[in-house]
């Protein structure tokens, strides 16, 4: 009750002024020459989003962040979503980024969130194996030696992994899991890039007797446990808060199209059957939004069953709801929305992707089950 | 927004309302409600005045008349803890409409004469609105009155009257005038149920219960003092006095009564299928997004004009919907039996069919297909959704 139902007016100015960045800077045709441009790896508008304090915005302020909290982010990345920009933010920043805020060794925090928010380093979490999303015990294996360890393993679909600086290596360790920092040029470790459907980055990490120093420990045991649950849940509200931006902006293209085209001498937009499809699309997008909201309140609140809950029933609805919206944003531009370079297609590619990546409906559905209602 | 109570006033007001429901309502009554009794005129009377001995039958009413003078957050507040309570929900029809409306465009005489009797439920008010001929299309009504001298005379019919087998008075829509604007034209009658001329018929609904009605009007007398407002004008006030009910309407506390019920019916049952499961988990997370979005339309600057209000009265209706249904889905088999006396007073003898409660499911499942029929249908609320999204 207490906590505020939507967003004010100093968030809103974040969404906002990205808003008024990315239409400028990002728009369609730049985004495609972006996408044509393989293998090289362009920092130029990552630098920017630092000295736009974007990357800091929710990291603390003596780590060099701004010191605030999920809503910031919330905000941020939905116009990321929206604009479908295809920088690492929600790999690196979110997913990266808000675990190692308050879970993992002191210095590796200390060490690589000043480095995160200005820009220097990018962070991509390799944790999914494959045929294997969120192991409990990766296959993974980190054998201990000489103070340190020596990891093998194979890691699937490692989201931003292609751009990254640093990884974030889950392993099992003598039964127990750990998390451990392999920088991403070290020689036993290869990286097949390519990019997911909707032009992401992300590749497969292959490590072969990579030897990693105590320091380079970020998380063991219980602490890994933690930290790789708090990046899932990160992972999953990054994904609500981009989706979230995608079915809006699918939305408002679909609504501007309604009104221009005519069709039968009138405008679509004058077609109850069209209305009637648009106001369900209206409606989605205010569940999900207040879904995202709820979710984002709760990530920094400090009862876990509740933030959990609550990023749970936001993962596992919005996927499919961002999916509906913008397939019903395909069908209602027609065969125009069908080629690869109208904007509306690739926001439901967005959305299919953001669905599947940290667990998808159905298994959030799952997971929200056993917790709320205690049904195994 | 000026004049909102702080969140720890609002706490406060919680506790206020939570601390009154558990001295004030009887174990017996909730119990009813919860289970889904159809509660008798005399129940739902005795909690009217239970309330009224508080202050608080009136919810939305200035105190100066007797209301309780809330805001619309307090009526929302006060209507989840009457839904957690198990407290029945009184007949509204002259609290949300007449009150208001009297209150806002009647007579000093009026609101003298009808106001008190309201409170004190010593009268029972229903609407006539809706005819054969207009339902959505509300403004197409026909049913006459004419003036003669210093009475009208009506003629025509009225249906889905809500309890006008108990009425005392109705709240009437008569035509007077026709014309190009239908809008214009229609005058508001507070007509005495009484009165020669006046005929109730009823129209049992899916659960086989008598709530509605179609109400026949054959040459019946009203004074000229009881019209409300100018003559041929009512449309006008009607606009302006019906408002928050949507939002209201979302009803959350009822939502979430039938969330917790159908919980209880699994619990208590051999188990839920894994699809009913996952379904139910759908339902209780789209309650969690319903009860985000009344509390965004509740906290805006004007609640009773939130464009929020027609989706939540859409989805707010729909949740119910499906609740009800995974209810009775939940039961099995034992959803099935048709036992009316079970329906109205409970398991009266030592070998009930089926789980406790099992036979209100299913006919409210039926009957509450009129959630989103009732108070705008949800096609009219898409057509409002879509011209916020489109423009005209």
């Amino acid at each position: 009750m207490s906590l505020p139902s939507r967003p004010g007016a100093d968030l809103l100015a974040i969404e906002e002024a990205a808003h008024e960045f990315l239409s400028h800077e990002y728009g369609f045709t730049r985004r495609r020459a972006d996408l044509q441009d393989n293998g090289r790896h362009d920092r130029t508008l990552w630098h920017r989003f630092a000295e736009l304090g974007w990357l800091g915005l929710s990291l603390p302020e003596d780590r060099g962040g701004a010191g605030g909290g999920p809503a910031e982010s919330w905000m941020l990345l939905q116009q990321l979503g929206a604009h479908l920009v295809l920088e690492p933010y929600l790999s690196s920043v979110a997913i990266c980024g808000w675990s190692l805020v308050a879970y993992g060794r002191a210095d590796v925090r200390d060490r690589l969130l000043p480095e995160l928010a200005a820009g220097r380093a990018q962070l991509a979490l390799a944790h999914d194996e494959p045929g294997r999303d969120h192991p409990d015990a990766p296959s993974a294996v980190a054998t201990p030696q000489n103070g340190g360890w020596r990891v093998h393993g194979h890691k699937a679909v490692v989201l931003g992994a292609p751009t990254a600086d640093h990884l974030l290596v889950s392993a099992t360790c003598d039964n127990q899991r750990v998390v451990l920092l392999i920088r991403a040029d070290e020689a036993a470790v290869t990286i097949r890039p390519y990019r997911l459907i909707d032009g992401r980055k992300a590749g497969e990490v292959r490590i072969s007797g990579a030897r990693v120093g105590p320091d380079e420990l970020v998380a063991i045991g219980a602490d890994a446990d933690t930290l790789l649950e708090v990046s899932r849940l990160a992972g999953a509200l990054g994904c609500v808060a981009e989706s979230v931006g995608v079915m809006k902006a699918a939305l408002a293209a679909t609504a501007d199209h309604l009104r221009a085209r005519r069709q039968f001498g009138q405008p679509l937009a004058a077609f109850q059957a069209l209305r009637h499809r648009v106001a369900d699309m209206h409606i989605a997008c205010e569940e999900a939004d207040a879904l995202g909201w709820r979710a984002t309140q709760a990530f920094g609140a400090a009862d876990p069953t509740e933030r959990f809950l609550a990023i749970a029933a936001a993962k596992s609805q919005v996927g499919d709801m961002a999916r509906k919206v913008c397939e019903e944003a395909v069908q209602l531009h027609g065969a125009i929305a069908i080629t690869d370079e109208f904007p509306v297609g690739h926001y439901l590619k967005r959305a299919v992707v953001n669905e599947r990546l940290f667990g998808n409906s159905e298994l959030w559905t799952q997971r929200f089950t056993e917790t709320a209602f205690g049904w195994i | 927004m000026g004049g909102v109570p702080a969140a720890d006033e609002l706490d406060g007001f919680r506790a206020e309302v939570r601390g009154f429901l558990t001295s004030a309502l009887p174990r017996a009554l909730a119990a009813r409600a919860k289970a889904g009794h159809t509660l008798s005129r005399d129940e739902l009377m005795f909690w009217h005045r239970v309330l009224h001995e508080r202050g608080w039958v009136a919810p939305g009413w200035p105190r100066d008349y007797g209301g309780a003078g809330w805001t619309i957050l307090q009526r929302h507040i006060f209507d989840e803890e009457s839904a957690r309570a198990g407290a029945p929900s009184v007949i509204p029809m002259a609290l949300t409409i007449v009150g208001p409306l009297l209150i806002a465009h009647g007579t000093d005489e009026q609101r003298a004469r009808y106001l008190p009797r309201i409170l004190d439920g010593s009268e029972i008010w229903c609407q006539g609105w809706s005819e054969p001929e207009a339902g959505s299309d509300l403004a197409s009504l026909r049913c006459h009155a004419e003036r003669v001298g210093d009475e009208y005379v009506i003629n025509g019919t009225k249906i889905w009257t809500t309890f006008a087998q108990w009425a005392d008075r109705c709240m009437l829509l008569a035509r007077t005038a026709s014309g190009d604007r239908r809008q214009f034209g229609i005058t508001i009658l507070l007509v005495d149920m009484r009165r020669p001329g006046v005929s109730v018929r009823p129209l049992p609904s899916l659960d086989g219960m008598h709530v509605l009605n179609q109400v026949y009007f054959d040459d019946v007398r009203v004074p000229v003092s009881d019209r409300v407002g100018l003559e041929d004008q009512g449309w006008g006030l009607l606009k302006s006095t019906v408002g928050h009910e949507r939002i209201l309407n979302a009803d959350v506390g009822r939502a979430r009564a039938m969330l917790d019920r159908l919980i209880r019916i699994v619990q208590a049952g051999p188990g839920a299928q894994p699809g009913l499961r996952i379904r139910i988990a759908r339902a209780a997370i789209r309650f969690r997004a319903l009860e985000t979005l009344v509390l965004r339309a509740l906290d805006s600057p004007d609640p009773a004009n939130a464009s929020g209000a027609s989706l939540i009265k859409v989805r707010g209706t729909e949740l119910q919907q499906e609740l009800s249904w995974l209810m009775s889905e939940a039961l099995g088999l034992y959803g099935l039996p048709l036992l009316p006396d079970v329906m109205q007073d409970g398991w009266q003898d030592e070998t009930p069919i089926g789980p406790e409660d099992a036979a209100t499911v299913t006919p409210f499942y039926l009957f509450w297909r009129k959630a989103s029929i009732s108070a705008g249908t949800s096609e009219i609320m898409r057509n409002l959704i879509a011209q916020q999204v489109l423009g005209r």
